[in-house]
């Protein structure tokens, strides 16, 4: 079982009930996914009509290098409970290496993060390629179950706590 | 991008319901009422099969009713059908990269059934595309003028069979060949494996043609020195040393090399006899001209020499003559310039030991016209008794080597054939570690020569050691120590060694000044290892045969023929090169000059203009990665449809939240929860 097991799971996640890890929080996962191997990966899933939770939101990007630290921050700031960043697999990169770069400033990033109380778990780099769809909406599943796991992040509410009183909505922002 | 255009603009929003798939887990009609009242978002036009010829002609008329609008569509993945819709909005006046596509398909209504969810999504994925629609900016590629000529460097068989081919297609070819004469490795060898044909038989004619071919210049004795411009615009500085003799006036008698005082050893003929210091590269070479060696010669040491002027009865000797830079445009260069055999000179080298032999030396005393005349001698002048073939020898000399250089274990099986042969009554042994016999008809040919010439053969495991030791009489010891303990020992009169193919020494000077990438033997790292092994990764310099890793004649062949197909497809005359505009490029009022962007570029594409101090984007040589964009540190470089402010506005439509800035660069007054990398 890939997918998400849907109708069953998800349903007693959402009528909340099934024991004391159940709760209704829905995980909002960025996925930032290179053009050539991981989005390939995400479209095969579909095409194969896997199953997988409808938290993950899908950005593509030429290269899994092209992801800076500034777009996941933003990415978290903006409400997201965790940042998915896939690429091509070490040594298959379309662009030689921008991979293995995109790793490294992941993994400076989880640290610093760490430092802040932000959890490891909620910034993910994988390597996904274009014929792993199974294992595409498997590491979604995961990292789902995780962050329901872990709870909200909630970075927009903390940001605007710390701001000025005066103001707290957002622009664009329904639940401020 | 202005603020007002993410601000006041419209997108015109196109839903494919993919027939009846995508109303199956959506609620398009919940969508579109949706998405009707969004920001951003003005018609929304539905349509059940927008990719069909029927849909983009209907797309096509209603973008003609909106001149400059943005457009979204809201369909499949971009990876099957962006194409189809650019070139609808192309056709009706849009420009293609104002178009934003939302994958709702195979990223959505495909991978639940959660309709209420997957209904959510879609509407958020497509206020994503809206978002990011706004803040595209049209873009238009560039036409270039481009050279169609070519620049072929090295001239064994991978380039003459490029060389030739580009010729035949009337471009026009300079082969630039290192050696005094063309033909590469291939003409040194003696009979061809699987077939045994006569290798100069084999390419004689290849090399005829290639010397008179209108469209190819040949130059021998020349060496490319500096590669200046990029794909479409070389300019190749080659420089052209004297050969002394001048090759229309040589008729190839020798009378110089008779009156020549010095002898050196002669590496065509893998050392195992010497040459005068004017010489001809090997019998029937061409051009069939003699040459003089400087480095040997005495006229160039100490001026106490001049013989050969005065013997040459065409007075066609000059030791005056010089050196000559010449400088030659080209839209292409194809580096063919061959393997080198990896022979150790170290201390405990096996390859010092007077009964050892290698490959090459072994092939030049098989071959008719070589050094014995075709026939096998050990440095003694003996005919040994026993010859013991040992595959797989490392950079030292030793065995085994760890990499496989693809062509020995099918040259070892014809020297037994051959040996046999010549020595009926020699005993044969060969010592391999597993027979690499890919290739049609080689295992055909491999098993042959093992059941028919009696060779015995013992195969070692791979940490088995294999060593070579020279004794006080004419023999050398084979010891074999096995990782089971067992050693085994013989003794034998000659070992024929395989040393590993390397292009470390022939091509490596080159390939830095192109700033292309090696691999640990040397050879020249492709484009991709399995679908574009004939090219490299700067754009418009391809690479052929040995020069990218080991290979044999049959194999060379193909891959000139392929890299030429390469150069034809992408050069085509009267045709401009067209440049993508989905390049990085410089904002040069950010740049701060710290070059980082130069370190990380994986194509060289940037370079540094020391007088404005700011990095530069050769837009022909980049790929579009956007890798520069996300090291810079101060946002000056990035990747055009993927910028920071693009993918910061779909995050936040993704997340229901608003861009941190107003799409000018400007951060927008409430923002201030985002981060920014360089700060407001």
């Amino acid at each position: 079982m890939t997918g998400y097991p849907e109708g069953t799971a998800l349903a007693a996640f959402r009528n909340g009930v099934g024991g004391a890890r159940v709760t209704n929080f829905q995980p909002r996962i960025v996925g930032v996914l290179c053009n050539w191997c991981s989005y390939s990966g995400a479209d095969m899933a579909g095409q194969a009509k896997l199953r997988y939770p409808n938290n993950l939101l899908i950005l593509r990007v030429m290269c899994s290098g092209r992801v800076d630290t500034t777009l996941v921050l933003n990415a978290l700031a903006r409400g997201a409970d965790g940042v998915l960043v896939c690429g091509c697999h070490p040594g298959d990169c379309h662009y030689v290496s921008g991979n293995c770069r995109a790793e490294a400033r992941m993994e400076l990033l989880r640290r610093v993060l760490a430092e802040f109380g932000v959890e490891k778990e909620r910034v993910r780099v994988e390597w996904v390629s274009a014929r792993e769809a199974e294992r595409f909406a498997g590491l979604v599943d995961e990292m789902t179950n995780a962050l329901r796991t872990l709870g909200p992040l909630d970075w927009p509410a903390t940001l605007a706590a710390a701001r000025a009183p005066a103001s707290t909505s957002f622009p664009g922002c329904e639940e401020g | 991008m202005s603020s007002s255009s993410a601000e006041s603009e419209r997108v015109v929003l196109f839903l494919c319901e993919c027939g009846p798939l995508l109303n199956e887990t959506l609620d398009l009609d919940t969508i579109a009422t949706t998405l009707k009242e969004a920001p951003g978002v003005g018609r929304v036009l539905r349509h059940p099969t927008l990719c069909s010829e029927e849909g983009r002609a209907w797309m096509a008329e209603r973008l003609l009713e909106s001149p400059g609008e943005r457009v979204v569509v809201t369909a499949c993945s971009p990876r099957e059908h962006e194409h189809t819709f650019r070139q609808v909005c192309e056709a009706a006046g849009h420009n293609p990269y104002l178009l934003a596509i939302a994958n709702i398909r195979e990223q959505c209504a495909w991978v639940t059934s959660d309709r209420d969810a997957a209904t959510a999504k879609a509407v958020q994925l497509t206020l994503a595309a809206v978002a990011r629609a706004l803040r595209q900016v049209p873009l238009s590629g560039r036409d270039i003028d481009a050279q169609t000529g070519v620049v072929v460097v090295g001239a064994g068989v991978a380039g003459m069979t490029a060389a030739r081919m580009l010729g035949d297609a009337d471009r026009n070819v300079v082969l630039v060949e290192r050696g005094p004469a063309i033909g590469g490795r291939t003409a040194q060898l003696a009979e061809l494996y699987p077939a045994f044909e006569c290798a100069s038989c084999l390419i004689e004619p290849l090399m005829d043609e290639i010397l008179h071919h209108p469209r190819i210049k040949v130059m021998t004795l020349a060496e490319v020195e500096d590669v200046l411009g990029s794909f479409g615009n070389f300019t190749v500085r080659i420089r052209q040393r004297a050969r002394h003799v001048d090759v229309a006036g040589c008729y190839g008698c020798r009378a110089c090399h008779e009156v020549c005082p010095v002898e050196v050893r002669d590496p065509f003929e893998a050392e195992l006899t010497s040459r005068k210091a004017v010489y001809i590269a090997y019998p029937g070479c061409l051009p069939n001209a003699s040459l003089v060696d400087e480095a040997a010669c005495r006229h160039f040491r100490d001026r106490s020499c001049d013989a050969c002027v005065a013997a040459c009865p065409f007075g066609n000797v000059n030791l005056s003559a010089r050196d000559e830079t010449v400088e030659v445009s080209a839209g292409a260069v194809l580096l063919a310039t061959g393997a080198d055999l990896e022979i150790s000179s170290a201390e405990d080298s096996s390859f010092r030991l007077p009964q050892v032999f290698s490959t090459m030396a072994l092939e030049r005393m098989l071959n008719a016209s070589g050094c014995t005349n075709g026939a096998v001698r050990l440095r003694d002048g003996r005919v040994p008794s026993s010859v013991a073939l040992a595959h797989c020898a490392d950079e030292r000399g030793h065995g085994p080597s760890d990499r496989c250089s693809k062509t020995c274990c099918m040259s070892m099986l014809k020297y037994a054939r051959l040996l046999h042969e010549k020595l009926p009554e020699a005993r044969l042994l060969m010592v391999h570690w597993g027979h690499s016999l890919a290739g049609k008809g080689y295992r055909e040919m491999g098993w042959n020569v093992l059941r028919q010439t009696g060779v015995e053969t013992l195969m070692l495991a791979p940490d088995d050691r294999l060593d070579i030791i020279g004794t006080s009489g004419t023999h050398a010891r084979l010891r074999v120590s096995q990782s089971s303990g067992t050693e085994k020992e013989t003794t034998v009169d000659m070992v024929v060694m395989a040393p590993p193919l390397s292009a470390r020494t022939t091509a490596g000077g080159l390939a830095r000044r192109l700033r292309l990438d090696l691999d640990s033997s040397g050879f020249v790292r492709e484009e991709h290892p399995r679908l574009r092994s004939f090219s490299t990764r700067i754009e418009g310099v391809l690479v052929a045969g040995s020069a990218q890793g080991p290979r044999d004649v049959e194999e060379s062949v193909s891959h000139g023929a392929a890299a030429a197909g390469a150069v034809l497809s992408a050069l085509v005359p009267g045709r401009k090169l067209h440049i993508d505009p989905q390049r990085a490029h410089v904002d040069p009022g950010r740049c701060g000059g710290c070059r980082t962007c130069l370190r990380v570029c994986p194509y060289k594409a940037i370079t540094f203009d020391m007088a404005a101090g700011i990095a530069e984007v050769n837009e022909l040589l980049c790929h579009g990665c956007g890798v520069c964009g996300a090291t810079c540190p101060s946002s000056a470089i990035e990747a055009r449809q993927f910028t920071d402010a693009q993918l910061d506005a779909e995050v936040g439509a993704l997340l229901g939240r608003a861009p941190r800035d107003g799409g000018d660069g400007q951060p927008a007054p409430d923002a201030t929860y985002a981060i920014g990398k360089s700060g407001p």
